[in-house]
C-alpha cells in the first residue's frame, strides 16, 4: 500500500508539475471561456432559424397584432378558434408533438380580462423564449396598458407566461435545453478525457522502458504495484485537470447567467426566473456524480489496456500504431452516444450501454437524458468493473513478460503464452 | 548470506542459466563473469525474484526471496535510466522510500552521499543537466543509499573515468567492510580481480569454475614464470609444454604444463646465462577466465 501510494504519488506529481499538463490546462480553461462565449453569440444567431408556431388567440384583434409581432422570428400559423385558458387542445398539441409545429402559443384573457400566454415548445432554447418575451410584452402594452400609473406599468410588465415543454422528457423548458448541451458537452469531455488519459498511461510506460528506468524500478517493486501506481497517479491528474475545467466552466455559466439576468431584469422581473441562473442551480448533482463514475470506470478500462499495449511496445511510435485497435470502441462508443441523445431507450442502445468498454460514454449518456431502470445502471457498472478487474489481471501479466523486453515486438503467439503463464 | 541453489531457467527451449549454485557472504564481494549472453543478468534477476527459476531456489539469511525481502537489496543494473526531467535529489528519495526508508534519513544519506561522489553543487539539478559520469554516479548512489545487506552491480564500472572508478571501488570496499554481502558482474578483469574473493565464472549458462579466487589461483595446474630474456631461449626445448607468451623485450613469460617443476626451468636458465629476474606468478584472472571459457567459435 505504502509502495503503490509512492508510486501513484511520484506519477502525480511529475505530470502535475510538468509544462506540458500545466500548459495544456491553461489552454483548456481558456478553451472553456472562449467556448461559453461563442456559444452565447452563437444563441444569438439561432434566432434566424424559423420556428413554426401554432398560434391561438383570445380574440381576432390581439391574434392579430401578435401574428404581426411575430411573423420576423416565426412562421406563425394562426389557429381557427379562440382560447379561453392556458390549456392547449389535444388535437393542437399532438401536432406539436408530431413534429408539425415546433411550439404552440396560447394567449388568453384573465378573469380581470388582463393578457396572459401559455408557451408550449418541444425543444427550446431558452434564449429563444427570451426573445419571445420581448414580443409578447410589446402586444401586452399595445392591447392592457391603460394609464401611467406605477401598479400598471408594474402589471403589464408582469404578465403572465407559463412556459410548457410538450417533450414528455423535460419538466421545464430550460431543462431541456441544459440537458441535451451540457449531455453533449460532458460526453465530448469524457470522450476526450479517456482517450487522452490513457494514451498518457501507455506511453508513461514506454517511456520507463526506453530511458531504462524500469530497470531500477523492476528491482525494487513488483510489475502489478506498478502498473497500478501509474493507472493511479495518472487518474487522480485526470481528476485534477477536470476538476478544474469543471470550476472554469461553472463559474463561465454563472457569470454569462448572471449578465443575462441582469439584462432582462431591466425588462421584466418575474419570467428572468426561467433563465440561466436557475438553469445552473437545477443541473442535477446526480449528472454531476454519474459523470465522475463514469468517467472513472472508461478510464480504468482503457487505461489497463493501453498499461498492457505499453507494456509490449519499446518505443513510444510503437505505441500508437498498437493502441488502433483499442481506439476503436470508444469511437463506436463515441458515435453511438451521439445518436442516443435524441433516441436514447432504442433498444439497441439500452443493451449497447450494458457492453464494458461502450458503456461508460453511452450508459451516461441515457442516465443524463432519459430515466434509466436501476437494474440497467447497476448491470453497467458490475459488467465494467468486472472487465477493469480481468483486464488489470492480464495487463500485470504482460507486463511482467513485457517491461524488460526491448527490441523486436512480441508475436501475438508469444502474447497470448504470456496471458496464460501463472502469476 | 545469499545462497543460489541449483537455479535452472529456460526461455522456450534456449537454457539461459543451468544448475548454478553460489553463495555471496556478508563482507564479501562474489564476481558472477562470462560471456554476453552467458546468464549473468538472468541470474541476477533471478536473485531479485524479477524471474522465477524453472527449477532451484534463492535464500537470503535461509529465507526464500520475495517481494518484501528483495525490496532490501540494491541493485545497479548494467542498463542504466533516470527520469530525464526529475531532479535528481526527487529521484533519490523516490527509490529510496520505494526501499522502505522513511524521508528523512534518505535526505540525510543522500547529502552524505553526495558529498563522498563530489556531486554537492549537483543537488537541484535533473539528469539531462548532468555528465554522463555524473548519471552513473546518481544510478550508483540509487542502489547503495538504502544501506542494502545485498548489493548487486552489474558491470558497475562502465561509462567511469579512472577517477571515478576509484571513488566507486572505494565505496565498495567501505560497504563491504561493513559486512555487505556483493554480487559484481563486470568484464574488467582487473577490477574483479581487485575486490572480488570469490568468483563464479559461467559460460554457455553452465557454471565453469567457482570458488574461492586465491584457492583456485594457488592450485592452478599451470605456473607462470617471468624471466630475464635471454639471447637465446632455447634451453626451453627441453621442457615439452612450455610455452612463451607475448612479453616486453627485457621480461619473457612462460606458461608451464603442470608437470612441470620451475625449479628445474630455474637450473636450466642459469646455466643458459645471465639470469637477473625469475618469479613464479599466480595465473591472472584474465588468464583464469580464458581458459575455461570457450571462444564463440569454438562450438564443437
Amino acid at each position: 500500500m505504502r509502495t503503490l501510494s509512492i508510486l501513484a504519488a511520484r506519477e502525480y506529481m511529475s505530470r502535475l508539475t510538468s509544462r506540458g499538463f500545466i500548459i495544456g490546462t491553461i489552454f483548456g480553461v481558456l478553451g472553456i471561456i472562449a467556448l461559453s462565449f461563442i456559444s452565447g453569440i452563437g444563441s444569438w444567431f439561432s434566432g434566424n432559424f424559423t420556428t413554426s408556431l401554432a398560434l391561438v388567440g383570445p380574440d381576432r384583434a390581439v391574434t392579430q397584432m401578435l401574428a404581426q409581432q411575430l411573423r420576423d422570428d416565426y412562421k406563425v400559423k394562426v389557429q381557427p378558434y379562440s382560447a379561453t385558458g392556458p390549456a392547449i387542445e389535444p388535437r393542437l398539441k399532438s401536432d406539436v408533438v408530431n413534429g408539425k409545429y415546433d411550439a404552440a402559443l396560447i394567449a388568453y384573457r384573465n378573469h380581470d380580462g388582463s393578457l396572459a400566454f401559455a408557451y408550449y415548445p418541444v425543444k427550446s432554447a431558452s434564449l429563444e423564449d427570451q426573445s419571445l418575451k420581448h414580443k409578447l410584452l410589446e402586444t401586452v402594452v399595445a392591447t392592457d396598458f391603460k394609464g401611467t400609473n406605477r401598479s400598471a406599468v408594474q402589471r403589464a410588465i408582469n404578465f403572465p407566461l407559463t412556459i410548457t415543454n410538450l417533450n414528455p422528457r423535460y419538466k421545464s423548458a430550460s431543462e431541456a435545453f441544459l440537458a441535451q448541451a451540457l449531455v453533449y458537452f460532458l460526453l465530448l469531455l469524457l470522450y476526450i478525457a479517456v482517450i487522452m488519459y490513457g494514451v498518457y498511461v501507455g506511453s508513461g510506460v514506454v517511456e520507463e522502458k526506453s530511458n531504462r528506468v524500469m530497470e531500477i524500478m523492476i528491482g525494487a517493486v513488483r510489475p502489478g504495484q506498478l502498473l497500478a501506481g501509474k493507472i493511479l497517479g495518472i487518474g487522480a491528474l485526470a481528476l485534477t485537470q477536470m476538476f478544474i475545467f469543471g470550476l472554469a466552466a461553472g463559474s463561465m455559466l454563472v457569470l454569462v447567467g448572471l449578465h443575462l439576468a441582469s439584462s432582462i431584469q431591466t425588462v421584466s422581473p418575474a419570467p428572468a426566473a426561467h433563465t440561466a441562473p436557475l438553469a445552473i442551480a437545477t443541473v442535477p448533482l446526480s449528472m454531476i456524480a454519474f459523470l465522475i463514475v463514469f468517467f472513472l470506470l472508461g478510464f480504468f478500462s482503457y487505461a489497463t489496456l493501453f498499461a498492457g499495449v505499453g507494456a509490449l511496445a519499446s518505443k513510444t511510435e510503437d505505441v500508437q500504431t498498437s493502441n488502433g485497435p483499442f481506439v476503436f470502441p470508444i469511437i463506436v462508443a463515441y458515435m453511438l452516444s451521439i445518436f442516443a441523445l435524441q433516441d436514447p431507450d432504442k433498444p439497441l442502445f439500452v443493451w449497447a450501454s450494458l457492453v464494458p468498454l461502450i458503456s461508460p460514454m453511452l450508459m451516461f449518456t441515457r442516465v443524463a437524458t432519459t430515466t434509466v431502470p436501476v437494474w440497467q445502471i447497476g448491470v453497467s457498472i458490475g459488467l465494467s468493473l468486472v472487465f477493469i478487474w480481468v483486464a488489470t489481471l492480464l495487463a500485470a501479466k504482460l507486463y511482467r513478460v513485457g517491461v524488460l523486453m526491448y527490441g523486436k515486438p512480441l508475436s501475438p503467439k508469444e502474447i497470448l503464452r504470456a496471458l496464460r503463464a501463472p502469476s | 548470506m545469499l545462497e543460489v541453489n541449483q537455479v535452472s531457467k529456460a526461455f522456450r527451449n534456449v537454457k539461459a542459466v543451468s544448475e548454478l549454485s553460489f553463495y555471496a557472504r556478508e563482507g564479501r564481494v562474489i564476481g558472477l563473469l562470462g560471456p554476453n549472453g552467458a546468464g549473468k543478468t538472468t541470474t541476477i534477476r533471478m536473485i531479485l525474484d524479477i524471474l522465477q527459476p524453472d527449477t532451484g531456489e534463492v535464500r537470503w539469511d535461509g529465507r526464500r526471496v520475495d517481494a518484501q525481502l528483495r525490496q532490501t537489496f540494491g541493485y545497479l543494473p548494467e542498463e542504466r535510466g533516470l527520469y530525464p526531467k526529475m531532479k535528481i535529489t526527487e529521484q533519490l528519495l523516490f527509490f529510496g522510500r520505494l526501499h522502505g526508508m522513511d524521508g528523512a534519513d534518505a535526505r540525510k544519506r543522500i547529502a552524505e552521499l553526495f558529498e563522498s561522489f563530489n556531486l554537492t553543487d549537483k543537488l537541484k539539478s535533473t539528469p539531462v543537466e548532468l555528465s554522463k559520469g555524473n548519471q552513473q554516479k546518481v544510478q550508483f548512489i540509487a542502489a547503495i543509499l538504502h544501506r542494502p545487506p545485498l548489493l548487486i552491480l552489474d558491470e558497475p564500472f562502465s561509462g567511469f573515468d579512472p577517477i571515478n572508478v576509484e571513488v566507486v571501488k572505494d565505496t565498495v570496499r567501505g560497504l563491504v567492510a561493513g559486512g555487505t554481502a556483493v554480487v559484481l558482474s563486470s568484464h574488467r578483469m582487473e577490477q574483479v580481480e581487485e575486490l572480488c574473493e570469490d568468483i563464479c565464472i559461467i559460460d554457455r549458462s553452465f557454471p565453469v569454475v567457482k570458488g574461492n579466487l586465491r584457492e583456485i589461483k594457488q592450485t592452478w595446474p599451470n605456473r607462470f614464470v617471468r624471466m630475464t630474456r635471454l639471447p637465446n631461449m632455447s634451453f626451453l626445448d627441453q621442457f615439452p609444454g612450455a610455452v612463451t607468451q607475448p612479453s616486453t623485450d627485457s621480461v619473457a613469460e612462460i606458461k608451464l604444463p603442470a608437470n612441470t617443476v620451475p625449479a628445474d626451468v630455474l637450473r636450466a636458465a642459469v646455466s643458459a646465462g645471465p639470469v637477473d629476474l625469475f618469479e613464479v606468478v599466480e595465473p591472472s584472472l584474465n588468464d583464469i577466465y580464458l581458459h575455461y571459457v570457450r571462444p564463440e567459435d569454438g562450438v564443437t
